[in-house]
């Protein structure tokens, strides 16, 4: 068993797999894939829908079968794997591990990537009041209980939150069985894709409210039932409007939070806003020699563009890991303006890092028309796109040469969106 | 249902039963199992520490706000000054971070000298009474209204759950029954004294009975006889947790000065790192009313921010609520019945229950002894109880030493609280072990994290479903009645029918 | 003989096009709302022949999961969804199950297969304590 590597990628989810892939194939000798659970797909295991690899493999694929395609990858590649892992702490140049049947052990790698994904918002973080029954999940424990574990998780379902992973749980529920009450959303608008709001709501005639949300949760044992009520502007509950709906469980789709625990206690920078790490180009968070992609970066959409920023991460953690090239030297900042709530990454670096071209990945923060996004140096336009609808769940990227941004240290780069 | 296999035993016969298995039913009955007597210990609900005890906040009062002429006052400081050599014996997590009454005006600023007073003649430690600069030292984001302070150093922090659960597997390793999911139903008498105490599973002999049933003291006491010299009420008090992010928000427990009823709504570090924010205090009618409300929850930040301005509601991962036995003269009812001889009430013990607890469970013995109970010392008896220990934090010699006898010590199941899966089988297999996920929380901690059993709540049904030799449907959050799944994947459709037809 | 008319959410692109169609015993009368071609014919086959891709899963027996995920290997009629469903309840694999096997053939008639979407080896005991 080697425990000096030169690649070490934490995650074997479809953001670590891509990353370690690409590491391997961009020159990395030893590539070593950590993962806690037995097999290695990450949550990609349990999302038996199809979505999964439409613009990186052109085809429809479910998530087992996105996962499949890179694990058989990697295998051919060569990278190591260690399934049963959990990472305990991260610094610089190495982690500590805890393998089952061999125990805690540390792991030298020259560097790193972060690909840990997230967890989702909880219940209690949303302090519904009420009491605290059995039946109250959120969708992925659900996901994975029905689809995994092999069970039913009850009978009438209400959901609150208009996120894709309700969505998809609001049909898988009801193709076995189950009754969905209602899908509720706090927001004016939906959360989710609207191709599952069309396959998972309306064939099933679910219907959706806006502006609505769960203010009480029945039963002391199991939820007997919940109070819905419709929200302000404010996203205040209007009194008088609350009803009583009976069910056996709530689920809640309600946001995924990057999973930045291990980032945290090693001291890497966190942007509040995404709740990853700050990263420049080269996807290297504030310690060096450690990347970070995919969900545990900020919270994506479509497999797809977690594997390409992720095979960016791990091309640039191999070159770290050669000496070639990594040093977070000269950077220019990304700004986020008009409209726009984030920008990935917050920093460009200028030294070459062997890209030509940069992927900026943003969300807006309100739900407009056909829109341009500009990317602004000096007050002057140098790269724009036309997006024919702009919403804050559908993450928008654009790819810029960085030859023609030509920017300087001491410049920055705003990102704005104005409805045309 | 069968749920057979996972029955604690019933003895048929014992000399002392003590009824209600929170925090003061398991201080008494480890503190009976000291003696050569026959103990057991029933608790009607699944797990220990479901009742009242749940819904205390971990506080162990020093005893300076209680009246020195009340049983409280008595028993206060003392019971808190016993709280070391009882955690260190049950490898229970403790420490004093100490108590700092706070008054928001001038009238309150004297008024400290009250409970100073209170404290010198209940036994209180190590007092000082602070100016504003002083408890701004020691508290740096008190709020500057605050004008004047009582410190209290031998304040301490513990969680009620944990103890109680380490209290009960003390009293059973000296030989006492624990037993669960055991109810009360009546009693058997002869002439006027309890001969047999009569449950769900069947009858027990006893020739003493302590009545510690909490919120249903007054219930069981009316069952042994229509004529109850005490009355007890309910009042509700609501509490939320802070993210360990804010653990530093305060450094000691931050009080407000007392009303006649309620010590306040305060803002308390806890063993476990969290800072606790409340109870507010209001009478219910129903007991099981232990639902948060978002009243309670703009009420108890409006307070506690009037103490630390910082505190807020977005601060907090959880929130719950517990229900606080009031009996009518709001002091603790230690005393045998007068129309029972052999049954010894212990009831009414609100705060400063917990920090009362060691020595309300000596006072209670005490009482069993004038009641004629023969109390002889076991010489054989062991104090000492070792905790399930947290894999991660062990030095490296124990892990490797614990992995090479169990693989499943290296595999961890809770990502949030680094809990393996050694430690929850360990929590199950134990005498007085878990038997739903509740149980595995306050034994583990597994599901008490961040994710709050997102990622490892699948894992821990499955472990508590093959150990307890049960299917998963049968897997309880708290017991019959809070299943988690219902059946198979595929059996709904084959139960239900067709629904909603496309 | 009577016109109907139904209001589609166009899922082909993320701008959900509200497409109303107009028909007449199969016969297409007008299409409105959508902005491109490709709405056009998906707003019309939505009202003819609605079709979607199952996913599920199916009971394993003797496998390291008890299920399998499934799908159907192309879209079948919409109103034959539940009915698959069905079928697939009453179906239970033999561990191993390989990824691409045929679980269910020739559904109702229409030609398409369900497929497993996952591997599933077969139970080892030594993992068993």
């Amino acid at each position: 068993m080697q425990y000096d590597v030169d690649v070490a990628v934490v995650g074997g989810g479809p953001a670590g797999l891509a990353a370690a892939l690409a590491a391997k194939e961009a020159g990395a000798s030893e590539v070593l894939l950590v993962d806690r659970e037995e097999q290695l797909g990450g949550i990609l295991k349990q999302c038996i829908h199809p979505g999964f690899g439409i613009s990186f493999f052109n085809a429809d694929l479910t998530g087992p079968e996105y996962a499949e395609r890179f694990i058989e990858a990697i295998n051919r590649a060569g990278v190591k794997t260690l399934n049963k892992t959990a990472v305990l702490s991260i610094k610089p140049r190495s982690l500590t591990v805890l393998m089952e049947g061999k125990g805690i052990k540390e792991i030298s790698a020259k560097a790193i990537v972060l690909a840990m994904g997230c967890r989702e918002r909880t219940r209690e973080a949303l302090g519904i009041p009420g009491f605290r029954p059995a039946g109250v999940f959120t969708a992925g424990l659900a996901q994975r209980l029905i689809n995994i574990e092999g069970k039913m998780i009850g009978r009438r379902i209400v959901i609150l939150g208009s996120g894709d992973v309700g969505l998809i749980m609001a049909r898988r529920s009801t193709l076995e069985g189950a009754v969905v009450e209602g899908v509720y959303e706090i927001l004016p608008y939906p959360g989710g894709l609207v191709r599952n709001i069309v396959q998972c709501l309306e064939d099933y005639g679910i219907p959706l409210y806006l502006s609505h949300t769960v203010t009480f949760i029945h039963g002391n044992k199991r939820v007997e039932g919940v109070n819905v009520a419709k929200v302000d502007q404010n996203l205040q509950p209007i009194s008088g409007s609350e009803r009583y709906i009976p069910c056996d469980t709530l689920l809640l789709s309600v946001g995924l939070i990057p999973e930045n625990e291990l980032s945290r206690v090693a001291g890497i920078e966190i942007d509040k806003r995404t709740g990853g790490p700050i990263v420049d180009s080269m996807m290297q968070t504030s310690l060096s020699g450690i990347f970070a992609c995919g969900n545990v970066l900020h919270v994506h959409d479509l497999v797809d563009n977690v594997t390409q920023e992720s095979i960016k991460a791990g091309k640039a953690a191999a070159f770290f890991s050669l000496g070639e090239r990594g040093k977070r030297e000269i950077c220019v900042p990304t700004i986020s303006g008009k409209n726009v709530r984030y920008v990935l990454p917050h920093l460009i670096n200028l030294m070459d890092d062997g890209e030509e071209n940069v992927t900026f990945y943003l969300r807006v923060e309100k739900p407009t028309g056909k829109s341009k996004l500009n990317l602004i140096k000096n007050g002057e336009t140098v790269a724009s796109k036309i997006e024919p609808l702009a919403r804050p769940s559908e993450m928008i990227s654009i790819t810029v040469n960085k030859k023609e941004l030509s920017l300087q240290k001491g410049e920055s780069l705003l990102f704005e969106v104005t409805e045309i | 249902m069968a749920t057979s296999n996972i029955l604690d035993t019933l003895p048929e016969r014992v000399d002392v039963i003590v009824i209600g298995g929170g925090l003061i039913g398991t201080l008494i009955l480890r503190f009976l199992s000291r003696f050569k007597i026959q103990v057991a210990l029933l608790e009607k609900e699944i797990d220990l520490a479901m009742g009242v005890t749940k819904g205390n906040g971990g506080v162990v009062h020093p005893g300076h706000a209680v009246k020195p002429e009340t049983l409280k006052g008595k028993l206060n400081a003392r019971g808190c000054l016993m709280y070391d050599r009882i955690c260190r014996e049950l490898d229970v997590p403790f420490a004093r971070p100490g108590m700092l009454m706070c008054a928001l005006t001038d009238e309150q600023a004297s008024e400290l000298k009250v409970y100073y007073e209170y404290g010198l003649k209940n036994g209180v430690p190590g007092m000082e009474l602070l100016n504003q600069e002083q408890v701004r030292a020691i508290e740096p984001n008190i709020s500057p209204e605050v004008k004047a302070g009582l410190f209290l150093p031998s304040a301490g922090m513990v969680n009620p759950m944990t103890l109680t659960v380490a209290l009960a597997e003390n009293a059973v390793k000296n030989g006492a029954y624990v037993c669960r999911a055991t109810e009360v139903i009546s009693f058997r008498k002869e002439r006027d004294r309890i001969a047999g105490v009569v449950t769900n599973r069947g009858e027990i002999k006893a020739k003493y009975v302590i009545n510690a049933a909490g919120l249903f003291a007054e219930h069981i006491a009316r069952m042994a006889h229509e004529e109850v010299n005490f009355k007890i009420n309910f009042r509700k008090g609501e509490q939320w947790i802070l993210d360990k992010e804010f653990g530093k928000l305060v450094y000691h427990h931050v009080y407000p000065l007392p009303t006649a009823t309620t010590k306040g709504i305060v803002l308390c570090p806890t063993i476990d790192g969290n800072v606790y924010v409340g109870p507010n205090a209001h009478w219910v009618q129903d007991m099981e009313d232990v639902s948060t409300t978002k009243m309670g929850q703009e009420e108890v930040f409006r307070e506690a921010s009037r103490l630390i301005p910082e505190a807020r509601s977005n601060m907090a991962i959880t929130g719950y609520a517990g229900i606080r036995p009031v009996a009518h003269h709001e002091d603790f009812i230690i005393e045998p019945s007068p129309f029972v001889p052999n049954l010894l009430n212990v009831a009414g013990i609100q705060s400063p229950g917990l920090g009362a607890g060691p020595a309300i469970a000596e006072y209670a013995v005490r009482q069993l002894e004038r009641m004629g109970c023969p109390l002889e010392e076991k010489p054989d008896f062991d104090p000492f109880r070792e905790s399930i220990p947290h894999f991660v934090s062990l030095p490296h010699y124990d892990q490797n030493n614990l992995i090479f006898h169990d693989q499943s010590w290296g595999r961890v199941i809770c990502r949030c609280e680094n809990v393996t899966e050694a430690e929850i089988r360990e929590a199950i297999r134990r005498p007085v072990g878990a038997k739903t996920v509740d149980g595995i929380k306050i034994r583990t901690r597994a599901g008490m994290g961040r994710c709050q059993g997102g990622f490892c709540r699948s894992r821990v049904l499955k472990i508590l479903a093959e150990e307890l030799g049960i299917p998963l449907e049968q897997v309880t959050k708290k017991g019959h009645g809070s299943e988690f799944v219902i059946c198979g994947t595929k059996d709904l459709r084959r139960t239900e029918g067709l629904k909603n037809a496309v | 003989m009577t016109i109907k008319s139904h209001l589609v959410t166009c899922i082909v692109c993320p701008q959900g096009c509200q497409i109303q169609v107009r028909y007449e015993d199969g016969l297409l009368l007008e299409i409105k709302g959508n902005r491109c071609k490709r709405g056009k014919s998906y707003a019309w086959q939505e009202i003819q022949n609605p079709q979607r891709i199952l996913t599920t899963t199916v009971r394993v027996i003797g496998g390291e999961l008890p299920l399998v995920s499934v799908k159907t290997d192309r879209p079948i009629p919409k109103e034959l969804i539940f009915k698959t469903m069905d079928l697939l309840a009453g179906i239970e694999l033999k561990a191993p199950v390989k990824m691409g096997q045929v679980v269910l053939d020739n559904i109702l008639g229409t030609g398409t297969n369900v497929v497993a979407t996952k591997t599933v080896k077969k139970q080892e005991d030594s993992h068993q304590r």
